[in-house]
């Protein structure tokens, strides 16, 4: 039975995480990375992923409101993120809800760490450039 | 570390696409980019605005204007905060510009050889934005 950690501890490298994103090719943009307003009010500020092993796509979806927008889920190795700037890191983000699959939620901490625009849009590009390489890419439904 | 086998199910898989950078070159022409946008925008819930969709097939129809279709359509995304973004690159330069709501571009740019970064902003596009959309078309 997978395991979860304490509130904010990090996850184990070997993990997989999964975020959902709007793809219109099968690619992950850039885009998928954008903190929301909720995303950065959060201490720490965290961008929303599951893991792999706790939670599927689709319970992903349900949780996330089944809203059209997310028509991907895109995947991260977790020792992949953090190889990508020592400020980033994927830790547990435990939510009050009982669906199947909440036990799974995650956040991707360190995004907003840099300080400045460019440095923070080639982080974007770093996640989405290692979420293309493990590409676990499937549609929810078809592109416009 | 290899990816265990996907979880998904009922989705169609796409990762024939996922590998070819024809995934961007060829799915959309600019009629289908435009299109597109608008579906982005017209989604209940949707993140995207009617006018900042609007906008968005005005700029990429201004850059590809003015650099000639060399200048492929690029990768096109929402973000949850209501912007649109654009991806280009090759072998050697990466191009990401987002339009926010409010009209304002940002621009940013990187040399995958050197590592040089460059980014700008305001609420049109400058020459320095032009001349390195050049080195991805």
């Amino acid at each position: 039975v997978p395991t979860r950690g304490e509130h904010h501890e990090s996850l184990p490298g070997e993990a997989l995480v999964l975020r959902l994103v709007e793809s219109s090719t099968g690619k992950v943009a850039p885009e998928a990375f954008i903190l929301s307003t909720a995303d950065k009010a959060q201490n720490p500020p965290l961008c929303s992923v599951f893991d792999s092993e706790q939670t599927t796509p689709e319970q992903a979806h349900r949780l996330m409101g089944e809203k059209p927008a997310y028509t991907a889920a895109g995947f991260l190795p977790v020792v992949g993120v953090r190889s990508l700037d020592s400020c980033l890191d994927v830790i547990w983000d435990h939510v009050a809800d009982s669906r199947p699959g909440a036990l799974g939620h995650c956040g991707i901490k360190g995004l907003e760490v840099p300080d400045t625009k460019a440095k923070r849009a080639q982080l974007r590009r770093k996640l989405a450039d290692l979420a293309n390489e493990h590409a676990r890419t499937g549609y929810f439904r078809a592109p416009a | 570390m290899e990816p265990p086998p996907t979880q998904i199910t009922n989705v169609r898989p796409v990762l024939d696409l996922i590998d070819s950078d024809r995934a961007t070159s060829t799915t959309f022409d600019a009629f289908g980019a435009d299109a597109y946008l608008r579906s982005l925008a017209m989604e209940p819930g949707a993140w995207l605005s009617a006018q900042t969709a609007e906008s968005a097939i005005g700029l990429l129809r201004y850059v590809r204007g003015a650099l000639g279709p060399g200048l492929r359509i690029p990768l096109i995304a929402p973000a949850v905060d209501g912007s649109v973004g654009f991806t280009w690159r090759n072998s050697r330069y990466y191009v990401n510009v987002r339009l926010d709501p409010s009209g304002e571009i940002e621009f940013f740019f990187e040399d995958l050889v050197t590592g040089e970064l460059w980014s700008a902003e305001g609420r049109r596009t400058t020459e320095g934005m032009l001349t390195r959309l050049r080195l991805v078309a």
